[in-house]
């Protein structure tokens, strides 16, 4: 019977990891190079977890969640955030209808309800605006005049930010920051990049993305990265890796004790571990390694190190107080 | 039955994984064995190295013992610290994980293992991590020598042990051989210093001298010597048991009585019924002169045999002119001796002393306080000097008691006849009293002396040791020094019983008045040669002989001639010194 058991795993491990190659190998039909970013988005989107993408106009982010909510079948649903835009219009609310002589309240869902929801320039929308979406990242559910509607499974919440153009923009608070499992910093592509995506979407035709996934799928690969096994001593190093990052910890470096204000907290630990076995698993391993926790350490750890006044005053990068913690620890 | 079978497959996988790693481990403590003894040489070379270089840089061999103890040190302290330092199965896992980059697959392996998970992923984990462990070999963890350390270590063994062979210098075996005979000859003097006073004790005759001798103390001070190997160690305390014994002889001088004797008999000698007994008190035979003295004690007076008393007179008439000459001799002593004092005291004001100068014209005694101020020696001369004039009054009035009784009826005698009779008897008895006195002063005197020669001859012993040292002390040195340098070495305390023998000369003027000049001048009483010169020049000569005895480049024969030819004149010196003053006061 445990022959059996550990067949079928073994079934399932190399379904996930053909599943994830063949949508990873779809989007990247359309999207040209990114394949780091396609990669972490996609365990990201496995892993159940929300994204947030920084990059300057243009480099593809929308392409992206586009793309990948084509190859994987799900609903997807795109808000442009603006100083205007109001709560209801993301998370829906009650209009009043007149139906057989009768007014009634009827809830009319907002643009959240479907799989992949693509938030453009979150950061351009009002604090009030912004946190209509923080229940509806953690809970999956939206709660309006006192009912409770919930989401449809999967749902990925993946949020953009443009780096230029911060005036009239409203930062992200902490508490909503903490609520995405990756933040990814999309590159302007290389010559070669370049000239590939001017390829592909020079012409009239573009490549076609066809499904070869389903949201079951993505809730199964979900459901098996739970079961692949860390030893205690990785788990340790991963615990000691998030607890680095505060600046009362023994184990802290330099520049987190100089520059640092607040550090990640649990649920950063829970993305690292999620996407670490998602990654070992991608890898064709069983058990996940230490590497695997320091590479999914930066993406999981960089929007949930507060900087303090001295930190961002020197202009020092979470991404530079995130490797120092990982160098030190490792 | 399930959960057995499962276990049993586990450790059916998890075992070659588990031998892997046991074999990984005894691998790297191997390696660790040999990085450590490796370090151990290399350490033990090191330090043998250093501690050779101690031995060998000043001359001397390197024991062989430290090339057991070094090594075996360095050995122990090799194997603890490997033993400490071992690598454990978890250390072993993480070592095979990094060397293969096996990515955690052992160490999860093991800690899945260890924690009891199967099933699942573990399974698979673990038949994963199997067919890792079958694709290498734990024999691709070479051991690297560490050349370097290795040839470093060699290098220092090879010259450390070189340096084992190399022999004591010259100047360290003629140290040890020094040393040697340093040891022997402090051996040998002590006992023979501790037999000199044994045999010391033996000769000693009565309590009187033992107490004078105290062969207690010198036995306690010939204790305190001990066997050494250094030779100034040696020279020093040879030196400070001599002091020690000068100091005591110096206790038991009585030049001044001997001094006075001297001129007693000097004045004995100028008539031939004395002359016997100025010879004997010449000679420092004081023992016999005693006896002498008791046989001219005189007889006593029978009042039945008044008939004889002018024969008596006529022995008494010897005894009183003995008295007498001895008296004269005390008193041109004393008043010699006062018209210095009183010259002195004339130097420095300026006016004669009348009552000095008219005291020596008496020849009476003068109880002033300047004269008994002084040495104590002073004050056993007058002690002396007084009893020979006690014994004058005596005589002088037991003759005149005679004489008185004589002229008495005989025949019938009175009571005032009587009462003479018995004044006579009390006078005889008196001076036969001083006589005894006198004869006792005598007796202790020449055992004082004969305790001072005896002391004198143990500190020639202990000189005798000290230039034996001096010489070890010399031997040492090669070459020696420049010709006409000397070295003074000596230990000899250099003070003298004269204290004040400054003479200096101080310019000082009065108020109103020209410049004058005082000089000052002391000297010892009596006339001849000054004894503040003599000491001085005694000093000199000491000093003279020691750095005379000190230098190596004058042959130890002529050094031994030179020494004799002191020790000679120093006892000569003495001697003469009495017959000095006798002369000129016969000039």
């Amino acid at each position: 019977m445990s022959t059996t058991t550990t067949s079928q795993t073994e079934q399932d491990a190399r379904e996930f990891i053909e599943t994830f190659n063949r949508i990873r190998n779809e989007v990247g039909k359309f999207i040209v190079g990114q394949e780091q970013i396609i990669e972490d988005v996609l365990i990201a989107i496995v892993c159940g977890g929300h994204v947030l993408l920084e990059g300057v106009p243009g480099l593809g982010k929308t392409a992206l969640v586009n793309t990948i909510s084509q190859a994987v079948d799900l609903k997807f649903k795109r808000i442009q955030f603006t100083p205007d835009l109001l709560p209801a219009d993301i998370v829906g609310t009650q209009i009043l209808l007149d139906r057989n002589g009768t007014k009634e309240l009827e809830f009319q869902p907002g643009p959240v309800f479907c799989n992949i929801l693509l938030a453009d320039e979150i950061n351009r929308a009002t604090p009030k605006t912004q946190s209509a979406l923080l229940e509806t990242m953690q809970e999956k559910s939206v709660t309006v005049a006192g009912e409770t509607h919930r989401l449809d499974l999967p749902f990925f919440a993946l949020a953009t930010q443009n780096p230029i153009e911060q005036d009239g923009t409203f930062p992200l608070p902490e508490a909503q920051l903490d609520r995405f499992f990756f933040k990814l910093f999309v590159k302007l592509p290389s010559h070669d990049e370049f000239s590939e995506i001017l390829n592909r979407t020079g012409g009239n035709k573009s490549p076609a993305i066809s499904p070869v996934a389903s949201g079951q799928d993505i809730l199964k690969m979900g459901a098996l990265l739970r079961d692949v096994p860390i030893a205690e001593e990785v788990q340790s190093h991963l615990v000691r890796i998030v607890r680095a990052t505060h600046p009362d910890d023994p184990n802290a470096s330099e520049n987190v004790q100089r520059f640092v204000r607040y550090g990640a907290s649990p649920r950063g630990a829970q993305a690292i571990l999620s996407a670490a076995r998602a990654r070992a698993l991608l890898e064709g391993r069983f058990h996940v390694a230490t590497e695997d926790v320091n590479r999914m350490a930066l993406p999981a750890l960089r929007h949930r190190v507060m900087l303090s006044f001295e930190g961002e005053a020197e202009g020092m990068g979470t991404d530079t107080i995130v490797r120092s913690v990982i160098d030190k620890n490792s | 039955m399930e959960a057995l079978s499962k276990m049993e497959a586990d450790q059916k996988k998890t075992h070659p994984v588990g031998s892997f790693v046991q074999s990984v481990a005894h691998r790297l403590n191997r390696h660790r064995l040999w990085h450590a003894l490796i370090w151990a040489g290399l350490l033990s070379g090191a330090v043998m190295l250093v501690i050779a270089l101690c031995y060998v840089w000043p001359g001397y061999r390197v024991p062989t013992i430290w090339y057991a103890i070094v090594p075996s040190v360095a050995l122990f302290s090799a194997g603890v610290v490997w033993f400490v330092g071992r690598k454990s199965t978890d250390q072993a896992a993480h070592y095979a994980d990094s060397f293969f980059k096996l990515k955690d697959s052992i160490g999860s392996c093991v800690s899945f293992s260890d924690e009891g998970h199967a099933g699942g992923f573990y399974d698979l984990q673990a038949d994963q991590t199997q067919a890792l462990v079958k694709q290498t070999s734990v024999d691709k963890i070479a051991f690297k020598p560490p050349y370097r350390i290795i040839a470093i270590g060699a290098l220092l063994i090879l010259v450390s042990v070189s340096l084992g062979f190399k022999s004591p210098s010259a100047a360290v075996v003629a140290e040890r051989e020094q040393q040697a005979a340093t040891s022997q000859m402090t051996a040998a003097a002590n006992e023979e210093l501790k037999e000199l006073v044994e045999e010391l004790e033996e000769s000693l005759g009565d309590e009187e001298e033992k107490k004078l001798v105290d062969p207690d103390k010198l036995r306690k001070w010939v204790d305190e010597l001990r066997e050494t190997t250094d030779p100034k160690e040696a020279m020093r305390q040879y030196a400070r048991l001599e002091m020690k014994l000068n100091r005591a002889a110096e206790a038991l001088k009585q030049r001044q009585d001997e001094k006075l004797l001297n001129s007693v008999a000097d004045e004995l000698k100028k008539d031939e019924t004395s002359k016997a007994l100025g010879e004997k008190l010449k000679q420092k035979k004081y023992e016999l002169a005693a006896k002498e003295l008791k046989d001219l004690k005189p007889s006593k007076i029978d009042p039945e045999k008044l008939k004889e008393l002018s024969e008596k007179r006529k022995e008494l008439a010897k005894l009183k002119a003995m008295a007498n000459r001895m008296a004269d001799a005390a008193r041109n002593t004393r008043s010699a001796k006062n018209q210095k004092n009183g010259n002195s005291k004339n130097s420095k004001s300026g006016k004669p002393s009348d009552a000095k100068m008219a005291n020596s014209k008496n020849g009476k005694t003068s109880k002033s306080g300047s004269e008994m101020e002084g040495d104590p020696s002073d004050a056993a001369q007058n002690e002396l000097a007084q009893l020979l004039e006690e014994l004058e009054e005596s005589v002088e009035e037991l003759d005149q008691e005679m004489e008185e009784l004589e002229l008495a009826d005989l025949e019938e005698m009175d009571e005032q006849d009587l009462e003479k009779c018995e004044d006579c008897q009390e006078c005889e008895a008196a001076t036969r009293a001083k006589l005894d006195e006198l004869g006792d002063k005598l007796r202790r005197m020449a055992k004082k002396r004969s305790a001072q020669a005896k002391l004198k001859q143990l500190s020639q012993r202990c000189s005798e040791c000290q230039s034996a040292g001096t010489m070890l002390v010399q031997t040492k040195r090669k070459g020696g020094k420049k010709a006409g340098e000397g070295s003074v070495d000596s230990t000899r305390d250099t003070q003298d019983e004269f204290k004040n023998n400054d003479q200096y000369t101080k310019l000082k003027g009065i108020k109103g008045k020209g410049p004058s000049l005082t000089k000052i001048e002391s000297a010892d009483d009596g006339t001849g040669t000054s004894q503040l010169a003599y000491e001085a020049k005694k000093r000199e000569f000491k000093r003279q002989f020691e750095s005379f005895v000190g230098r190596e480049d004058v042959p130890e024969d002529l050094k031994n001639g030179v020494k004799n030819y002191f020790t000679n004149i120093h006892e000569t010196g003495e001697s003469s010194d009495a017959t000095g003053s006798a002369d000129a006061e016969d000039d």
